[in-house]
């Protein structure tokens, strides 16, 4: 099966520092969050999650979470900053 | 999500408590409304589970709603009156399997399944499939129409089938037939039987008139007084005169 992540890795030369977490950025409007160690602060303006050696901010409008598993998460609204820490 | 469940909860700390939850169940379209209010979805067979860690957890259930073909069908189910009317129905069923409510005459052509099926429904008095002696109406039939060889009943499902043969005459009991007789007195040299029981053998001396084969009588009816029984016999035979007997 095509793996998205898997393919753009193996296109890296030293990708041995690509294991932790995955995150893509679709439009501005979705976000998928692969690997992530769960919630820290969850509001219409602000999300935060962890994720292995920090902590990840998104912000925007009307942010929801669309989908939240034990290792992915989807946010949906209107995001316009993505800040890892 | 099509068939889903959702809640909209009150209390404190909701970040850690969706952490804990997303560990076991999929938390969908999770919005925050306020910092001590959210509201999120779960899938219809989920939707125990969620509740009872959102009570354990100590948050306070505002608003649940279920939506979704799924959860209307599952909710149908559980309701009482269909699950009595299923019971109910199949105990009718049940009921109605202990007798019959058709009859089928197969094989008549003589006598109409009408005619037929108005007497069975008369020499059958019960229609409770227990108490129908199949070999008695098989008997009745049998009596009861004139020229049947044949009469069967079974019950299949909730009918009775009863298949009738009526009596078939071959073309050679339209005949009449009679023993072969010695036509000359003499010793028989040959005899040669076709058909029938031989009452002489090679070297016997015979009279005229004796009878050379005899005829075998066919029961073709299981009735007594059965008028059809003929039988039918060849002979050919040689005397030691000049006689040359033969039918």
């Amino acid at each position: 099966m095509f793996n998205f992540f898997k393919e753009i890795k193996t296109s890296v030369k030293n990708n041995n520092f690509l294991d932790k977490y995955n995150l893509i950025n679709m439009s501005g409007k979705i976000m998928y969050v692969e690997g992530h160690l769960g919630l820290t602060t969850i509001s219409q303006e602000i999300i935060t999650f962890k994720v292995p050696k920090g902590r990840v901010c998104v912000e925007g409008k009307n942010l929801i979470l669309h989908e939240l598993s034990d290792q992915t998460l989807k946010i949906s609204g209107e995001i316009s900053k993505t800040e890892v820490f | 999500m099509k068939n889903y469940c959702q809640f909209e909860i009150k209390g404190v700390n909701q970040e850690r408590f969706f952490n804990k939850l997303s560990s076991k169940v999929k938390i969908h379209e999770l919005k925050r409304l306020s910092k001590t209010q959210s509201v999120f979805k779960v899938g219809i067979f989920d939707r125990k589970k969620a509740k009872k860690n959102i009570l354990e957890e100590g948050f306070f259930i505002i608003n649940e709603k279920s939506s979704g073909f799924l959860f209307n069908f599952i909710n149908l189910l559980t309701s009482y009156g269909l699950i009595a009317g299923i019971i109910l129905g199949a105990g009718f069923l049940i009921f109605q399997s202990f007798f019959i409510n058709k009859i089928e005459v197969l094989g008549n052509e003589k006598y109409s399944t009408i005619e037929i099926k108005e007497y069975l429904t008369k020499s059958i008095n019960s229609k409770n499939k227990s108490k129908i002696d199949l070999k008695k109406v098989e008997h009745d039939v049998y009596n009861k129409f004139e020229d049947l060889s044949f009469v069967s009943a079974t019950l299949v499902g909730q009918t009775l089938v009863v298949n009738i043969k009526e009596e078939l005459i071959p073309d050679e009991m339209k005949e009449s037939f009679s023993p072969i007789l010695a036509s000359e007195s003499g010793r028989i040299t040959s005899l040669k039987l076709i058909q029938g029981t031989p009452m002489v053998k090679v070297g016997d001396v015979v009279r005229k008139g004796r009878c050379f084969n005899k005829s075998v009588l066919f029961k073709f009816s299981r009735r007594k007084n059965a008028n059809h029984a003929k039988s039918r016999s060849f002979c050919r035979c040689l005397v030691n005169r000049k006689c040359d007997s033969q039918q």
